[in-house]
């Protein structure tokens, strides 16, 4: 049916039929190329609208001041640097930024943005050095751990919660005549912080005394650099402790209690209170490393940034420049964090739009691939969380 | 106004005359079969993996666009005379590959369905898509 023409051409007409037809293929052949690289090969945007702080649509994260100061109404004052983030897995070769100004905004000449990336928790300042285990009193009653606090008894909530947080040989085992010195708290106490846990349903990081976060998928934490030899098997009991808090999504920080191995110079750092501390002693470092694979990351690979001058565009109150990723690795973190420096007056952003383009590589591909792989056996049935 | 209202079927008629419309017509016609299997290719991998184009184009408005270039396809052919006799037979591939291609999806779109209602829903899907046969096809 496709070689002959579907109704009889004048023969006047047949060669540039002919040549016309060979145009028109040649054209959807394009075109389908065209549309399977974006496919394949997609363009992440992220965006973030300062008059709706709250809204879902926000995938940049956390707008804020070097200082950690909010920066959520948009205003970005002379001298100071707004920094946001973003989360996106794979290799990619360039992002587009533009950065939409409000009207009665100043339009600054130049403005100029950086681009680094690495995992949101491995950007924080090194804090003092944990010096080893946490001081605890601990004992072991018929085959229950408790441990001594201002006087009072706290069991843990299991033998698990226990291991999470000290050898077994730090309990001392004691009778029920202990209960005779000291009360017992009906409190007790669970995992410890950064310990992955799970249920039926998913995968939790426990991120405080009473309170665990969800892993939002099985993609999420693979790209969070999470081992699934380390996630903890809970029961009713033991999940009883916590209530459930925000979903941990590709960008989120990881919480405190999560390692981190710097690749470079091979010291360990645990993220405590809003700093990675290297831990020193090598006896809690050998204990942790046991429970929790640390997440590599590279100091030399988080200090590689991308730079660019934003200028105003023709048309619009906005400015826009183009930042070279391919030097960025993305074996050590898929969070990406953006500077930009208002060297400047101060300025009322409207919103700030980035788009990120994947490399074409085999690499890439394959991982596309495999993820359309994976989401098919989902659709149907089949393929859990390993 | 007037001349313009009176341009556009002279240069039909002249566009007929030498031929040209003959070759727009073939050329858009094998173009839309073109289209309307990218959309039975794009619809089956949406159904297969929801989301995979439908978040790149609007695979609705991609079917609309398709429609209204089959309106103007046939409005051609109109005025080219060109009839189009749609004849069912089993011996026709394309019958067999459409049969088949509906099928599938059916089975994808229904498989998580209670079963006692799997038969109710195809009876129902083939008493549409009979009646529309006959209000677009029947010649009387």
């Amino acid at each position: 049916m496709f070689l002959y023409p579907l109704l009889p051409i004048f023969p006047e007409w047949r060669r540039r039929y002919l040549i016309l037809r060979v145009i028109l293929y040649v054209v959807i052949v394009v075109v389908s190329v065209i549309f399977f690289n974006v496919i394949l090969y997609p363009t992440l945007s992220f965006s973030y609208d300062f008059h709706a702080s709250g809204s879902t649509k926000n995938n940049l994260d956390n707008p804020r001041t070097a200082d950690d100061a909010s920066l959520k109404n948009g205003t970005v004052g002379s001298g100071t640097s707004l920094v946001i983030d973003a989360g996106a897995v794979g290799d990619f070769s360039r992002a587009h930024l533009e950065m939409t100004f409000e009207n009665e905004s100043p339009l600054p000449p130049t403005l100029s943005a950086s681009i680094r990336r690495s995992y949101r928790g491995f950007f924080l300042p090194i804090g003092t050095p944990l010096s080893g285990f946490p001081s605890a009193t601990l004992f072991s009653v018929n085959d229950i751990y408790y441990t001594l606090r201002d006087g009072t008894l706290f069991p843990f909530v299991s033998a698990n919660a226990f291991h999470s947080r000290y050898p077994e040989h730090f309990a001392t085992t004691e009778t029920t005549a202990l209960f005779d010195r000291f009360p017992v708290s009906r409190v007790p106490i669970g995992f410890r912080v950064g310990t992955l846990i799970s249920d039926a349903t998913g995968i939790y990081v426990v991120a405080s005394e009473n309170e665990i976060d969800p892993i939002g998928s099985v993609d999420i934490f693979l790209a969070l650099g999470y081992d699934f030899k380390n996630v903890i098997p809970v029961d009713e009991e033991e999940q009883s402790l916590y209530t459930r808090g925000k979903i941990l999504r590709l960008g989120s920080m990881h919480p405190d209690g999560t390692l981190f191995l710097d690749a470079d110079t091979g010291n360990t750092f645990i993220l405590d209170h809003g700093s990675r501390r290297p831990i020193l002693d090598a006896d809690y470092l050998a204990f942790l490393k046991e429970r929790q694979t640390p997440i590599s990351a590279s100091t030399k690979s988080a200090i590689i940034g991308s730079d660019c001058l934003l200028k105003p565009r023709f048309f619009g109150h906005t400015s826009r420049c183009d930042l070279v990723l391919s030097s960025l690795r993305p074996e050590f973190g898929n969070d990406f964090r953006i500077t930009i420096n208002n060297q400047t007056e101060p300025i009322e952003l409207s919103s700030i739009a980035l788009a990120i383009d994947t490399s074409r590589t085999s690499k890439n591909l394959t991982s596309i691939l495999s993820q359309f792989k994976s989401r098919l056996l989902l659709r149907f049935g089949y393929g859990d969380i390993p | 106004m007037e001349t313009s209202h009176k341009k556009l079927p002279h240069l039909l008629a002249s566009a007929k005359k030498n031929g040209s419309l003959t070759v727009v017509f073939a050329l858009f016609a094998e173009f839309l079969i073109i289209g309307y299997l990218a959309f039975a290719a794009l619809f089956s991998l949406e159904t297969l993996l929801p989301n995979i184009i439908g978040s790149h184009i609007d695979l609705t408005l991609f079917f609309a666009v398709l429609l209204l270039f089959t309106f103007a396809l046939l409005s051609i052919g109109h005025f080219l005379a060109v009839e189009f006799i749609l004849t069912v037979s089993w011996k026709n591939p394309w019958l067999w590959l459409g049969s088949l291609w509906s099928l599938g999806i059916l089975a994808i779109s229904l498989y998580r369905f209670p079963l006692w209602s799997i038969p109710i829903i195809l009876v129902g899907f083939g008493l549409v898509a009979s009646l529309f046969a006959r209000i677009f096809f029947d010649r009387e």
